[in-house]
């Protein structure tokens, strides 16, 4: 009798151990607020006078981390939140793309395999709805720019 | 200085494709081989050969009568060219924009690699450019940029005996479509200007955008909204994922989606 409750003590320490063990490796999960709702992104200055901005919602993008956006994160160490993605790229003129400094490029570029890594907004909807979805990867009066570009 | 622009009245086109020869001429462009597909319209799309189309589209008017709605497809010379922004970001001098005329022109020698799979439609609202896919290069409608430079007017409009292809500067072609639409309203309250503040080519059409083809202005349910008429509507994979199921007619679905 006293064999089998030690057994059955042993086993429970055990348990206790391990989960205890599991608590100690996994760190705390990093907290962010992200400003919810309609976010104008009116960065890029075209030929008119009009403005080419986009709505853009934290909020229906909460399925993704952080990270696969704001893709330099991993470099702060978790030691800052995450930046506009204006920060690093500040090139706003649509005619010149020239390097990762141009905001167009940065929401635009579709990758194609094998460079496929590390999506702009285009490049993102395309995978996710396809390029058939006009609503979501079109240009003009597009879910996107519903006001034409102009 | 606003550039230039067309003025195309489709109310006088009577399809003739004298432009569409006009244009394959002045760009010494050859012939395709080309097919019967139930239509006069030939060839049946856009391509790196064919820059300028006269799309027929049949549909029926208010009372039910049939009508032939004549469309001459070309590049629109966007005020913005999205074309433009996006081939650059590839290859940095791929499109240029004429500060004088506002044309927006392809750079013959850039060629993008067999990898690129760019398709019309993602760089164009209007699905005009077409891509050689054997030598990567895109072509499109120049404006007849050499023939500006001599002090002519594109080939297209030279060519058009029924007053339907218009040229000339910018305030001038706006001036001209307003006072053309006031006169069209008269008979036909639904007549409108596709897009004129966005494009360079203003089109005057007296019947719905979608019975002349599926882009004559730059609208994303354009498409959908043709298809949704021919045939039931689909799951999206996007309705699916978020737990809109459609169960009711297409049109319902229609709105429900609009509302999103």
């Amino acid at each position: 009798m006293t064999h089998r409750l030690f057994i059955l003590l042993a086993a429970a320490m055990l348990a206790l151990g391990l989960s205890m063990s599991v608590q100690a490796s996994d760190p705390e999960p990093m907290e962010f607020y992200a400003p919810e709702d309609e976010l104008w992104i009116n960065f890029i200055q075209g030929h008119s006078d009009k403005d080419l901005d986009v709505a853009f919602n934290h909020y229906s993008h909460e399925g993704y981390d952080c990270i696969e956006c704001h893709h330099r994160m991993g470099e702060l160490k978790g030691q800052a939140s995450p930046r506009s993605c204006s920060e690093c790229h500040d090139n706003y003129s649509p005619d010149d793309l020239a390097g990762y400094t141009s905001y167009f490029k940065a929401m635009h570029k579709i990758r194609f395999a094998p460079n496929a890594s590390r999506p702009s907004c285009l490049g993102c909807h395309t995978t996710e709805f396809g390029a058939e979805d006009k609503t979501m990867t079109g240009c003009a009066n597009s879910a996107c720019h519903p006001g034409g570009i102009r | 200085m606003n550039g230039k622009s067309f003025f195309v009245d489709l109310t006088l086109c009577t399809a003739c494709r004298g432009c569409q020869v006009a244009c394959k001429q002045w760009k010494d462009l050859p012939a395709e081989q080309t097919r019967n597909f139930g239509s006069h319209q030939n060839p049946a799309d856009l391509s790196h050969q064919t820059l300028r189309l006269v799309r027929f589209n049949e549909g029926r008017d208010k009372k039910g009568k049939l009508r032939w709605h004549f469309f001459p497809d070309q590049c629109r010379h966007c005020i913005e060219p999205p074309c433009k922004y996006m081939l650059n970001m590839y290859r940095h001098d791929a499109v240029t924009q004429d500060s004088a005329t506002g044309a927006v022109v392809y750079n013959e020698a850039v060629r993008l690699g067999k990898g690129n799979g760019l398709t019309p439609e993602q760089i164009c609202p209007y699905n005009v450019p077409r891509k050689n896919q054997e030598t990567g290069q895109w072509t499109k409608c120049d404006m007849c940029a050499d023939r500006l430079d001599m002090g002519l007017k594109p080939a297209c409009v030279t060519a058009c005996p029924t007053g339907t292809m218009n040229f000339g500067d910018r305030e001038a072609m706006l001036e001209l479509a307003e006072k053309r639409l006031a006169e069209v309203q008269k008979t036909r309250p639904d007549a409108f200007l596709a897009d004129p503040e966005s494009v360079r080519v203003i089109y005057l059409a007296d019947s719905q955008a979608q019975d002349f083809h599926t882009h004559l202005i730059a609208d994303a349910g354009q498409k959908a909204k043709i298809l949704a008429q021919a045939r039931p509507r689909k799951q999206s994979r996007r309705e699916f994922l978020t737990g809109r199921f459609s169960f009711g007619t297409p049109a319902e679905n229609k709105d429900a989606r609009r509302k999103i």
